[in-house]
C-alpha cells in the first residue's frame, strides 16, 4: 500500500520511504543487539567449556597407574634369614633385592651384568619393596611361597606409556634408554605390564610410605 | 559438677518452668481466657526466661572469671625466689602446675602418697596418671598443684550452689509476677531483640577488632617507614632483612607500583566481565526462552562457584603459554605472567557476579515501563537501551562496583598468573605485581616479626581494605541515592 506524498519533498524519496528506510534500520539495530546478547552467553560457557576440559584433558591420566605382573619367590634366606618369624626381621628385609630377581626372569636379563641390572630395576617404581612388604607382614605364611604379584611400576614407564615422555625424543635426552623402552613393549606384548585404576588416589593410601605412589605423576617431574 | 553438666540441668529446668507459667496463666484466666493480656504461652516463656536466664549469665561470668582467680591464688604462694624468675620461666611453670592439676583428680590416695615421696616418685605417678612432664616437678611446684586443684574443686561447688539458688529464685520472682493483666508478650519479646542485637554486636566487634588488630601493627610499621615514602614511593624492593639486623630500613616500600598492578588487572578484568556479564543479563532477562534461561543462568553460575586456586592454575598452565605463544606468532612479546592474562581470567571469574545481580536488577524494573515504551512503537532493542537500563542503572552501577571490590580484593589467581616484579608500566603484554602478591610473598618464608618487611603486609593489608570499604560504600550510596522509586 502507497500513501501518495504530499507535496514534494526534498529529499526525492517519500514519507513512507523514509519511513520504511528507518524501520529496516531500527529492526537491524535489533537484530544486533539480540545477537550481542546470545554472543556474550556464548562466549561466557566457551569460557566455561574451555576451563573444564582443559583442566579435565591434563588430570585424568592420574586416574590409571601402571603396574607389572611379577614372579616373586618370597626368599626365606632373604627375607627371615634365622628363621625365628620376628616381625623386625620381616619388616626390614630386601624385598627389593626379591622383586628385581622376578623382573630379571622375566625379560631375560644378564644376571652377571651390573649395569643391565640397574637399568631393569629402574622399571619397578621405589615403592615395590612396600608393597611385597605388606604382603608378607599381613600373611607371613607366604614366606618360601611363589606369589604372583602386580607391583607398580617406576613413574617414568608410567610417563613412557601416557605419552608424557616421548619415544621421539633422542636417547641422550630420554629418562628411559632405548633398552628399556624395548623392555618395557615386551611386557606389555607379554600381558605383563597393564594400566590398572588408581587405588591409591583413595584416602585409605594416603600414607608416608606411599605418598610418592599415590599420585600417578611421572617421578622425574617431582621436586622432591 | 562441670559446666556442660550445669548447662543441661539449667535446659531441664526451663522446660517444667515453661509449662507451669502456662498453667498458672490459664488457670487464672478461668473462666474467660481472652482476660489474659498475652497468649499463654507468653507467660511460660516468661518464667522460663527468668528461671534460665540469671543463672546461665551468672555460670558464663563464673566460667570466664574463675580460672583466672585460681591461678592467681596459686601463683600467689608461690615462694617469692620463684616469682622473681624471669617472665617466661614463671609462664612455664604456672603452664606444668595447671597440667598436674588437671591429672590429680585422677590419681588415689596411694599414688598422692607416693608423689609426695619424691621428685622422680611423682614424675613416675603422674606420667602414669596421663600427665607427662619434661622435667621432674620441685615440691612447690607439686604444693601449687594441689592447691589449684583443691580451689577448683571448691569453685565448682560454689558455681552449682550459686546456680542452684538462682533458678530457685528467679522462678519464684517470675511466678509471682504472672498476673492478669500483667504484659508477657511484650518483655519476651524485648528479651528476644535484646538477644539478637547482641548476636549482631558480636559481628561487628569482630570487625573492629580485626580492623584494630591490623592498624596497630602499620602504626608499628610507620615507625620505620615513613607513610609518605610507603604512600607516595614509587619503587617497591623491600630487601630482606639479615637476623640481628633491627634496621631494615635499606629495603624501599613504595606502594605505588602495586596499587597500579592491582587497579590495572582489575580493570581488565571489568572489561572482560562488565560487557559479557550485562548483555547475558539483558538477553536472560528479555530475550531467553524461559527453559533456556533455567539452563544457562545456573551454568554461569558455576562459573562463580569454582574455587579460585582453580582459575590460577588454569591461568598459569594454559592461558599464560596460550598467550606468550600466540604473541610470539604474530611478533609480539607477551610475557607468560602478563596482566591480560591475569586480568581475562579475572575477568571470567567476576562474569557472574555482574550477570546475576544485573538480572535481578533489570528483572525489577516494573512491567509498565517496557509496555509504555512498546506502545509508542519502540523495538524491543531500544526499549531496552533508553528505557529498561537508564532505570536499571543505579543498581547495575553497584553491582559493577561490587564485582571491582571482589577483583581487587582476589588474590589467588594473582599470585599464580601474575608476576612478582613490581612494575609501573601502561602495557598489557608485561607482567605487574599486585597489592594482594605482595602480601602473601612478604609474610610466608621465615621471617622476623618486627621487620618492617612483615609488617608492610599489614599496611598493605589496611590499604587493600579502605580501597574495598571505599568501594563498597560508594556503591551502596549510588543505589540508595539513585534508586528509582515507582510508586
Amino acid at each position: 500500500m502507497t500513501i501518495a506524498a504530499t507535496g514534494n519533498e526534498p529529499g526525492g524519496m517519500s514519507r513512507t520511504g523514509q519511513m520504511e528506510a528507518r524501520l529496516r534500520k531500527r529492526r537491524a539495530a535489533e537484530r544486533r543487539f539480540r545477537l550481542y546478547g546470545q554472543i556474550a552467553i556464548g562466549v561466557s560457557l566457551a569460557f566455561l567449556v574451555i576451563l573444564f576440559t582443559s583442566i579435565i584433558s591434563k588430570g585424568y591420566t592420574a586416574f590409571m597407574q601402571s603396574v607389572i605382573r611379577l614372579e616373586v619367590f618370597l626368599d626365606p634366606a632373604v627375607i627371615d634369614p634365622s628363621g625365628t618369624n620376628k616381625h623386625e626381621d620381616i619388616w626390614s628385609a630386601n624385598y627389593t633385592k626379591l622383586a628385581n630377581k622376578a623382573l630379571y626372569s622375566a625379560l631375560g636379563v644378564d644376571t652377571g651384568n651390573r649395569r643391565e641390572r640397574r637399568k631393569a630395576g629402574q622399571l619397578l617404581s621405589r615403592n615395590a619393596d612396600v608393597q611385597l612388604r605388606d604382603m608378607v607382614v599381613a600373611d607371613p605364611k607366604l614366606i618360601g611361597t611363589t606369589q604372583t604379584v602386580w607391583v607398580l611400576a617406576h613413574g617414568n614407564v608410567d610417563a613412557l606409556i601416557k605419552g608424557a615422555i616421548s619415544r621421539a625424543t633422542p636417547e641422550k635426552r630420554r629418562q628411559l634408554d632405548d633398552r628399556q623402552v624395548a623392555w618395557v613393549d615386551k611386557l606389555i606384548g607379554s600381558g605383563a605390564l597393564v594400566k590398572e585404576f588408581n587405588t591409591g588416589l583413595s584416602f585409605t593410601a594416603l600414607r608416608a610410605s606411599r605418598k610418592r605412589r599415590a599420585w600417578g605423576w611421572p617421578s622425574s617431574a617431582h621436586s622432591s | 559438677m562441670t559446666a556442660s553438666i550445669l548447662l543441661l540441668i539449667l535446659i531441664a529446668a526451663g522446660v517444667p518452668a515453661f509449662i507451669i507459667g502456662i498453667a498458672k496463666a490459664s488457670r487464672l484466666a478461668r473462666p474467660d481466657p481472652r482476660d489474659l493480656h498475652s497468649r499463654p504461652g507468653y507467660y511460660g516463656g516468661y518464667l522460663a526466661i527468668w528461671t534460665v536466664l540469671p543463672a546461665l549469665v551468672m555460670l558464663a561470668v563464673w566460667s570466664l572469671a574463675a580460672p583466672v582467680v585460681i591461678d592467681r591464688l596459686a601463683m600467689s604462694n608461690l615462694p617469692d625466689a620463684v616469682r622473681a624468675m624471669p617472665e617466661g620461666e614463671v609462664k612455664l611453670i604456672a603452664g606444668t602446675v595447671r597440667s598436674i592439676a588437671a591429672g590429680l583428680p585422677r590419681l588415689n590416695d596411694a599414688e598422692r602418697a607416693k608423689m609426695r615421696s619424691s621428685a622422680q616418685a611423682a614424675k613416675s605417678v603422674l606420667a602414669s596418671a596421663g600427665v607427662i612432664l619434661a622435667a621432674e616437678p620441685q615440691p612447690y611446684v607439686i604444693d601449687a598443684a594441689i592447691r589449684v586443684a583443691e580451689l577448683r574443686a571448691d569453685s565448682r561447688w560454689i558455681a552449682s550452689a550459686f546456680t542452684a539458688l538462682l533458678i530457685l529464685t528467679g522462678f519464684l520472682y517470675g511466678f509471682r509476677r504472672i498476673r492478669l493483666e500483667f504484659r508477657a508478650r511484650n518483655a519476651v519479646e524485648g528479651v528476644i531483640m535484646a538477644g539478637l542485637m547482641a548476636a549482631s554486636t558480636v559481628a561487628i566487634l569482630t570487625t573492629a577488632g580485626i580492623v584494630l588488630s591490623v592498624l596497630f601493627e602499620t602504626l608499628q610499621f610507620f615507625h620505620s617507614v615513613s607513610p609518605f615514602d610507603f604512600l607516595f614511593g614509587t619503587v617497591w624492593d623491600p630487601r630482606f632483612s639479615a637476623p640481628g639486623r633491627t634496621g631494615g630500613a635499606e629495603g624501599q616500600f613504595g606502594l605505588l607500583p602495586l596499587l597500579w598492578g592491582t587497579v590495572f588487572i582489575s580493570s581488565i578484568a571489568l572489561l572482560v566481565a562488565v560487557p559479557l556479564g550485562l548483555f547475558s543479563a539483558i538477553y536472560m532477562s528479555e530475550y531467553a526462552h524461559p527453559k533456556l534461561r533455567a539452563v544457562f543462568k545456573p551454568a554461569l553460575e558455576v562459573l562463580a562457584g569454582i574455587p579460585t586456586i582453580v582459575y590460577g592454575f588454569f591461568a598459569l598452565v594454559t592461558v599464560g603459554p596460550f598467550l606468550r605463544d600466540m604473541g610470539a606468532s604474530i611478533g609480539l612479546s607477551i610475557s607468560a605472567t602478563s596482566a591480560l592474562g591475569a586480568g581475562l581470567v579475572m575477568g571470567i571469574m567476576i562474569i557472574p557476579f555482574v550477570s546475576s545481580l544485573s538480572d535481578d536488577i533489570i528483572s525489577a524494573v516494573p512491567q509498565s515501563l517496557r509496555e509504555g515504551s512498546y506502545g509508542l512503537g519502540a523495538t524491543q532493542a531500544e526499549t531496552i537501551r533508553q528505557v529498561v537500563l537508564p532505570a536499571a542503572l543505579p543498581g547495575i552501577v553497584g553491582a559493577v562496583l561490587l564485582a571491582g571490590s571482589r577483583a581487587v580484593g582476589e588474590t589467588m589467581i594473582v599470585v599464580l598468573a601474575a608476576g612478582i616484579a613490581a612494575n609501573l608500566t601502561i602495557n598489557p603484554l608485561e607482567s605487574v605485581t599486585t597489592i594482594t602478591v605482595k602480601i602473601v610473598s612478604q609474610l610466608t618464608g621465615d621471617l622476623e616479626f618486627n621487620t618492617p618487611q612483615t609488617l608492610v603486609a599489614f599496611a598493605l593489608g589496611l590499604t587493600l581494605f579502605l580501597i574495598t570499604l571505599g568501594l563498597n560504600v560508594y556503591a551502596l550510596h549510588i543505589v540508595r541515592k539513585y534508586r528509582e522509586q515507582y510508586e
